[in-house]
């Protein structure tokens, strides 16, 4: 407000700017590494999408390789919508992931205030951490663990259902009960990460609104309800709208390795990413990887953008940006 | 004054980074060998996992190449699994390369030549190659050419592709099993039947996510291709091929009747399983591989007779970047791998006295191979513990005619090999490329469409009949068409030039 009264425009511009780098400058050198780092590895590299409009040919070095190809316009993206099943394919990807979302939030909200409810601080511990556990194995290692489960001559649900006489289940064919199967995999693998999130905001939640709720006599239920939830808003929505842009790409994982690779269930495994890998396990073609993972990260950006708008229509507070 | 500390602090900090990078740029200082010959180092690029005894091995090879041609090498070994991908990389970012394994089926061969990643060696093969390039099978110059020139120097190993069958021997012998006269699909049946009876705990045909049923033609872009011994040149989509109709309808039947694993279309191979028969893919000798590899002894007969077909003549071979410094020592080098025992075998099994030793052949088995190319005065010991620490796919590194074969091995395996090579017969589309530029759009959708068909339809886990129609409307969506006209087109054009 006082620069605003002095004259010359030009030169409280620049003293402005100094002044805030001399203000600010513990935070500006604390986030210096980040800035590098995404100035190297996240807007520098950002010229690299014109790989997607291009027939990428060798020819010297990636630059010169880059410049003389031919340049084909939105060839490469074609094949992202030529097959018979792109409609399937998308609707996979939107639809369990749209599943991942809410079940993402939910459970893990759940799980979180059930666990910041135990006493017993040290059981609390060990069930979180058993929790958190499957985050940490790779897709691979549960497909096999899965497999010991599902495997149709030797699994163990097989056995249990011949032992009461039934006919034991092709489980790697029966397409049907896969949507089930992948989504209840996704949430017992990832639950524990999330639980973790949320656990942490609880615990940061000031002491002394329960402790007044308390003495004004409120039961556990309403201070969930009116402390606990309402205080969580924020990371929820924060989460969303994070986990919203990220709704056309998928764990390739989850979707290749769980099922086996089992071609009767592509109609319900095959998902975006599932589907470029192994389209472009044929031509090689970079400049259609390219112009697939761009395709993502476009949409991706609609839906941030988009989800955020609508957060921001309906309480401003809690919107991202 | 605050900007010109900045100022001097940036400054300062450019002096830093481009002094390191002379510094790094120029701290090569050129060595040289006794001959006084400059030592230049090539890197090159390999699949396989990485070995506990490479670097010894390494050191080893260095020290022998230094003095001979001036060379030293910087091996990376990239796992099976990771190869295609991670050579994609390094081929498309420009990394720095000298040589590299490719073949017909990881880091394509056919690609690459066409993307221009590899440089054209004609010109090298006829100077610092020369030796190599007179002894190498023509055939397989042949198949190396992908537009008129030559992208990579081949292995030399079995030029056509063998498929077997592979019988378990305990079953054969108990049961006189004239497995010698098994060759179709259809050969099988009664043996099946009987094993089935008689053995209830032995799969009798034990099938994996990797099968697939016998294909009596060249898949030049998988599905489509043209049929052995078609001369007509058709381009046909194989699911469209009578053979294949009824080589599914029989798939089918087997499994139906209990033959074939139930877990088929997504197994993979569990050698505790006890089978009859699988599939192989076989060259001779493959049974005394193979029966190492299980543990108990097998025999095989041959499905169909050997086809040489680009993707077989290409399974393994050696090629240069283009934008390699040293090209010509690069050839010299794989000159030398392809001609000097020495360093073939060093490369090969690893240092003599440490990893293996050399054994007298019997002198019987040496008069009997008398004549013979390929013979060598010595078979190869290997050391059962420390050769595990140095254990190496052998075709990656060059031709195996130069290698010393194992003391199980008949002294003649070489010359075998040469036999079977020169009897097998070429596919019509032999030295066809398909250029796939104009249909890579209807290609990309191949994969999905095969994937989810192919491996039940080949192990017979479902009904030709329902989900062969599906297949093709599929394939139909995806243009199949468009990539059978242009191949036809590219094919007609092949032949008038030939």
């Amino acid at each position: 407000m006082k620069e605003k009264k002095q004259g010359n425009p030009e030169k409280k511009k620049k003293q402005g700017f100094l002044t805030k780098l001399k203000m600010n400058k513990e935070l500006l050198i604390l986030s210096a590494p980040g800035a590098v780092w995404f100035l190297l590895f996240a807007y520098l590299p950002l010229f690299g999408i014109l790989v997607a409009f291009k027939q990428y040919r060798l020819s010297g070095n990636f630059f010169e390789s880059l410049i003389t190809s031919k340049f084909v316009g939105l060839d490469n993206f074609k094949f992202l919508f030529s097959s018979g099943d792109a409609w399937i394919i998308l609707r996979n990807t939107v639809l369990y992931n749209a599943a991942f979302i809410i079940l993402g939030v939910v459970l893990p909200v759940i799980v979180a205030l059930l666990l910041n409810e135990l006493r017993n601080k040290g059981m609390a511990k060990i069930y979180q951490s058993s929790m958190f556990l499957p985050y940490f194995l790779s897709w691979v290692v549960v497909s096999y663990c899965v497999f010991a489960f599902l495997n149709p001559e030797k699994g163990y649900f097989n056995s249990i259902i011949q032992q009461f006489g039934g006919e034991g289940i092709s489980w790697y064919t029966e397409k049907g009960l896969w949507p089930f199967i992948i989504i209840f995999m996704s949430q017992w693998k990832g639950i524990g990460y999330n639980t973790v999130v949320y656990l942490a905001s609880i615990c940061g939640i000031n002491k002394t609104y329960y402790e007044a709720a308390v003495i004004d006599g409120a039961t556990k239920w309403q201070q969930m309800k009116y402390i606990t939830l309402p205080l969580l808003k924020p990371v929820i929505t924060i989460l969303l709208i994070m986990a919203v842009g990220g709704i056309f790409k998928s764990d390739f994982g989850l979707f290749y390795q769980l099922p086996r690779d089992s071609g009767p269930l592509y109609p319900v495994t095959n998902v975006l990413d599932t589907y470029i890998f192994r389209a472009l396990q044929t031509n090689g073609e970079i400049g259609m990887s390219s112009a697939a993972a761009l395709f993502q990260s476009v949409v991706g950006f609609i839906m941030i953008m988009g989800a955020n708008k609508l957060v921001s229509k309906i309480d401003e507070e809690n919107a991202l940006f | 004054m605050k900007y010109g500390k900045v100022k001097r602090i940036l400054a300062g900090g450019c002096a830093a980074v481009m002094a390191a990078g002379l510094l790094s740029g120029c701290g090569k200082e050129t060595e040289t060998n006794s001959n006084g010959e400059e030592i230049v180092e090539l890197t090159w690029y390999q699949v396989g996992d990485n070995q506990k005894d490479d670097e010894m091995v390494l050191e080893e090879v260095n020290k022998y190449t230094e003095e001979k041609i001036g060379v030293r090498l910087n091996i990376v070994k990239v796992g099976w699994g990771d190869y295609n991908q991670k050579m994609q990389v390094v081929i498309n970012t420009g990394d720095e390369w000298d040589m590299c394994f490719t073949c017909s089926w990881t880091n394509d061969y056919l690609q690459n030549a066409q993307k221009g990643a590899f440089l054209a060696l004609d010109d090298l093969l006829q100077e610092e190659g020369k030796e190599m390039y007179d002894q190498i099978d023509p055939r397989f110059w042949e198949a190396a050419k992908v537009g008129g020139e030559i992208y990579g120097v081949p292995s030399e190993k079995e030029i056509g592709s063998m498929p077997m069958w592979v019988f378990t021997k305990e079953y054969v012998d108990k049961y006189n099993i004239p497995y010698e006269d098994i060759h179709s699909l259809e050969d099988l049946e009664p043996w099946l039947a009987l094993i089935k009876e008689k053995e209830p705990d032995v799969v009798p045909m034990y099938l994996t996510k990797d099968y697939s049923a016998p294909t009596y033609m060249d898949k030049i872009q998988d599905p489509v291709g043209i049929e052995y011994g078609d001369d007509s040149l058709t381009v046909k989509n194989v699911f469209d091929t009578e053979k294949m109709q009824s080589t599914l309808d029989t798939m089918r039947k087997y499994y139906e009747a209990g033959y074939i694993n139930k877990d088929a279309a997504t197994a993979s191979d569990d050698k505790s399983v006890k089978r009859f028969v699988t599939k192989g893919d076989g060259q001779p000798y493959a049974e005394l591989i193979w029966a190492k590899d299980l543990g108990y002894d097998v025999v095989a007969s041959s499905i169909m007779d050997t086809q040489v077909t680009n993707a077989s003549a290409r399974g393994a071979l050696t090629a240069i970047n283009k934008n390699s410094e040293h090209p010509e020592k690069a050839m010299e080098f794989i000159n030398l791998v392809n001609t000097d025992q020495y360093l073939r075998n060093l490369l090969n099994y690893g240092i003599e006295g440490v990893h293996w030793e050399k054994v007298d052949v019997p002198q019987e088995e040496l008069d009997a191979a008398e004549g013979k190319p390929y013979i060598y005065d010595c078979k190869v010991k290997l050391d059962p513990e420390k050769s595990k620490d140095y254990s190496v796919p052998y075709y990656v590194q060059g031709g195996l005619f130069n290698t010393y074969v194992l003391d199980n091995e008949p002294i003649d395996k070489w010359a075998t090999f040469k036999e079977y090579n020169d009897a097998a017969e070429e596919a019509p589309s032999f030295g066809f490329d398909f250029d796939l530029s104009n249909v890579s759009t209807q290609v990309a959708g191949f994969r999905n469409v095969l994937d989810e068909f192919g491996k039940s339809l080949y192990t017979g886990s479902v009904d030709p009949e329902e989900y062969l129609p599906q297949l093709d409307k599929k394939m139909q969506a995806t243009g199949i068409n468009d990539v059978i006209d242009e191949m036809q087109t590219q094919i007609d054009d092949w032949k008038a030039e030939k």
